[in-house]
């Protein structure tokens, strides 16, 4: 499909969440930049970041919310959880700690978003292999166990980042088809770029079951 | 000092008769204390300042770079008492007499005569030395010139003080003090100091009553710039201080409160706590004898303080106390006394709660984002460098000349909010060198920090006060009427954590930014600037036009996300807004920036990340209003359509809410899912994330 470049038919909102230092904003950078930030400063508070990416044929503008990590910005960072379509959670395979940290993380988020909220766990820092202290099928048992998404990907790198984003959005756009995540919720997460009409376009423009994902 | 003075008061008094009563809203003009009074002018103003303190009598003190011309004799310091205007302290004494106001109406005759005498002698003395240094001891003289002249334009500034340092000469030429060395005087000024020191004796006060003259001498010397110039006064200064800070403190009159204990030594820390006395008595330079009572005063008065709550405070190693206690020693006064001053300086000035240090950070990001940002990346957060600053009130960390002087400052100023300035002051004086620590690990840097006090001398501390002072008055201060009761009162909540910790910037009150803003309507000419705010409304569009405070400027945050670029346009718009309010000195102009929601969590996600978008850029001065609009409307209650503009009751989501009950069930469905939020958001102001 050959659309303008900003042109777009839906917006996503996604979430990252996870302890200090895992390296969420490197994260987002590096998906939206495609750049290694090296010495990257502490979010103050809450941060975004937008892309658009092609999922399925659709022009999709991911908006994304990046959070500060720190404990001091918890109450600040949870209003943000509401109206997420997505949640990026983030641990660091080299660190122990953030990986248990995992369940008041998972706890949060879906206390505050809605039951359509789809959650990805990233485990980052995968190119530090020496360091590592979170082993692959630990992390793995945990995401299938709680029904979550998982990788393990390297900011530094790029190494599957871009999955993890892309990924999640195709996900979003099949609960989309499926008629599970309503778009006339207040707090799905998703909208219609404004300029287009309302959900009708939905199955005009977009013919059952070509999608690919 | 000067006979014509004296008569015009005598000729006040005449008419005063029927006026009996003190005006409540008399002023003192005087010069700048900081860059323009000179030590003998200086010492004036003091003194008259300290009389009428010591009267009780209400007295607004403006500051004046013209004082000397205003007055009617051309001598500082003057007052205005209703239609009076009446310079010196001589004739102010006389002036307030007719009165029937006196300090020493309790003194017997030959009391007063004494007293008199003492007087005299040490204005004489006094007066004359501290002219004799400033116009002729070469090594001042220069600082002198500089202080004399600031405030004209050259060449004006030149001709003054050539003018004055002549009048002075030719005074103390008179006087034959013109022929004297400087260790002459040094030697004049010392007679006179054993003089008074003599008649002091054991005794606390030269009179029964608090006399004025040792306070006066006493704030003189640590007010004026000049104090390491004449080494003497020191002495004055050491004699002094037990009753200068006996007084501050309040523990005068305050009964044995030692009497209580018990004098068993049971503590199940108690090992510990003899064991570290001994250690720091070791360290001292006393002899033998004096380290046995020293060592038993520590420990009487440490496990006094642990028994003296019902529910017991705990000693534990490097807590502080024993350091609190050094200075106290070296006044050596007797044990329960020394006691009460402990105490005294423990409940009023020492902050207990773990949100000390939060309220550090903010300052700190306040002040200076970039720094606090670095810190917060290096995740050195104040606990780990400011604990024993904050627990010791700095004695830990300062040498003890050092200290004693910060202490004879700070208990005469008596805000307890000051330690907070002081250690932002060493922070942010020593920026460049912590930002420079990029490569070091998190425990050098809060090593390197937690050592800066150390390197103050006592040259530094009149400067370091003053700029902590500074910093003081560039901040908005609501947050010391919130935190007062928190951080110094409150012993039963120590482990209750407010939301401080998760507060995103300063908050400020919606008192504090309605008072400014009224107290702008009517500037006074004093010079004096407070904070001045820049209110910012971050809510939607249409919630804006149904009502805003009047001086609020519009920022549309919904921009920031749909276009980041017309965005970036609006800021910079309402940045050179800032600017031309501020050159027009508009009412609505303030280099303080105070960002405006709606109040409610949700609602203000993006009026957050505004914010938070304003620190990363490492603006300062960034505050945020604690229960945003909603609280703005609420304080004004029925007068809200009259203040407000543009209000429109219809729209108004305030008064909205107000009117429909609809919305309390679509609340109390959010409260089920967000209870926590909810509950934060009632409790205080730092519960709606300031």
């Amino acid at each position: 499909m050959s659309a303008p470049p900003y042109s777009y038919s839906y917006i996503f909102k996604y979430i990252i969440i996870g302890d200090m230092g895992v390296g969420k904003s490197c994260l987002l950078h590096q998906f939206t930049e495609k750049k290694f930030m090296s010495d990257c400063p502490h979010t103050i508070g809450v941060e975004f970041g937008t892309r658009i990416i092609e999922v399925c044929g659709q022009q999709i503008k991911l908006q994304i919310w990046d959070t500060a990590g720190q404990e001091r910005f918890r109450a600040v960072t949870r209003s943000y959880y509401r109206g997420a379509a997505g949640a990026l959670m983030v641990y660091d395979t080299t660190r122990r700690s953030t990986y248990n940290h995992l369940s008041s993380w998972l706890t949060d988020t879906r206390n505050l978003t809605n039951s359509s909220t789809v959650i990805f766990l990233i485990g980052n820092k995968s190119d530090l292999k020496d360091q590592r202290d979170v082993a692959y099928e630990e992390a793995k048992q945990f995401a299938d166990e709680n029904g979550l998404m998982f990788v393990e990907a390297s900011a530094k790198t790029g190494d599957n980042v871009e999955e993890a984003f892309v990924e999640t959005a195709k996900k979003i756009f099949q609960r989309i088809q499926d008629g599970r995540l309503d778009l006339n919720a207040t707090e799905s997460g998703v909208q219609h770029k404004p300029s287009q009409p309302g959900r009708t376009t939905l199955t005009d423009q977009s013919p059952k079951n070509t999608c690919t994902c | 000092m000067s006979t014509p003075s004296v008569l015009l008061a005598t000729s006040f008094q005449h008419e005063l008769g029927s006026q009996a009563e003190w005006d409540e809203d008399s002023t003192l003009y005087q010069p700048y204390e900081v860059e323009q009074i000179l030590m003998p002018d200086n010492a004036n103003c003091l003194s008259v300042r300290v009389f009428l303190k010591m009267l009780n009598l209400p007295l607004d003190i403006k500051y004046k770079t013209n004082a000397e011309y205003m007055s009617p004799n051309g001598k500082v310091p003057f007052i205005k008492c209703g239609q009076f205007v009446i310079a010196q302290l001589e004739s102010i004494i006389e002036f307030v007499q007719s009165k029937n106001y006196s300090l020493s109406k309790d003194l017997n005759n030959s009391e007063k005569d004494e007293m008199r005498t003492y007087m005299s002698s040490v204005n004489s003395v006094f007066g004359n030395a501290e002219s004799y240094i400033v116009w002729c001891d070469p090594d001042v003289v220069p600082i002198t010139s500089l202080r004399c002249g600031i405030v004209y334009p050259f060449p004006l500034n030149h001709w003054i003080t050539y003018i004055k340092k002549r009048a002075n000469k030719a005074r103390l030429n008179a006087l034959g003090w013109l022929k004297k060395s400087l260790d002459d005087v040094y030697s004049d000024v010392e007679k006179c100091c054993e003089f008074l020191s003599d008649r002091l004796g054991d005794s606390l006060y030269f009179f029964n009553v608090i006399e004025e003259l040792e306070t006066a001498l006493k704030e003189e010397y640590e007010n004026d710039g000049y104090s390491r110039t004449d080494e003497d006064v020191d002495n004055i200064t050491e004699i002094a201080r037990p009753n200068i800070w006996q007084s501050c403190l309040d523990v005068n009159n305050v009964e044995n409160k030692m009497d209580i204990f018990d004098d068993i030594f049971d503590l199940p820390e108690q090992a510990v706590l003899r064991e570290d006395c001994q250690h720091f008595v070791s360290k001292l330079g006393n002899n033998e004898e004096d380290k046995i009572s020293v060592l038993s005063d520590l420990e009487s008065i440490l496990t006094c303080h642990c028994k003296a709550l019902p529910n017991r405070r705990k000693y534990e190693s490097n807590n502080g106390w024993i350091d609190l206690l050094l200075p106290l020693i070296t006044l050596k006064l007797p044990r329960s006394c020394m006691y009460n001053l402990f105490e005294a300086i423990f409940d009023k000035f020492i902050p207990r709660h773990v949100d000390s240090f939060h309220l550090l950070r903010l300052l700190i990001l306040y002040h200076d984002p970039e720094l606090c940002n670095f810190l917060d990346t290096k995740k050195v957060t104040p606990d780990l460098y400011a604990k024993l600053w904050f627990q010791s009130l700095f004695a830990s960390s300062c040498n003890l000349t050092v200290i004693l002087s910060i202490w004879d400052l700070y208990f005469q100023k008596g805000d307890p909010f000051f330690i907070f300035f002081l250690a932002l002051v060493i922070i942010v004086n020593d920026r460049d060198l912590i930002l420079n620590l990029k490569d070091e690990t998190k425990s050098k840097i809060v090593e390197m920090i937690s050592l800066l006090p150390s390197n103050l001398t006592v040259e530094d501390v009149t400067d370091f006060c003053a700029l902590a002072q500074y910093y003081d008055s560039k901040t908005p201060s609501s947050f010391k009427k919130e935190l007062e009761t928190l951080l110094f009162k409150d012993i039963d909540c120590l482990d209750k954590d407010s939301k401080l910790s998760q507060a995103l910037c300063l908050p400020v009150s919606v008192m504090e930014l309605i008072s400014n803003s009224e107290e702008r309507n009517n500037i006074s000419d004093s010079g004096e600037e407070n904070v001045r705010f820049f209110l910012i409304d971050c809510r939607p569009a249409e919630q804006y036009n149904a009502g805003h405070p009047p001086t609020a400027f519009h920022l549309d945050c919904n921009l920031m996300l749909q276009e980041p670029n017309s965005f970036s346009t609006a800021v910079q718009g309402l940045l050179s807004c800032q600017r031309q309010a501020l050159a027009a000195n508009s009412k609505a102009g303030g280099e303080h920036l105070c960002f405006l929601g709606c109040g409610e969590l949700l609602a203000d996600q993006y009026t957050h990340m505004v914010v938070a978008s304003f620190l990363q850029k490492h603006t300062h001065y960034v505050s945020l209003l604690s229960g945003g609009y909603g609280a703005f409307h609420k304080y004004l209650g029925d007068s809200a359509d009259t203040y407000l503009w543009d209000h429109n009751e219809m729209l108004c989501p305030v008064c909205q809410k107000e009117n429909t009950s609809s919305n309390i069930q679509i609340s109390k469905k959010t409260s089920e899912i967000n209870g926590h939020i909810e509950k934060s958001e009632k409790s205080d102001i730092f519960g709606i994330i300031g």
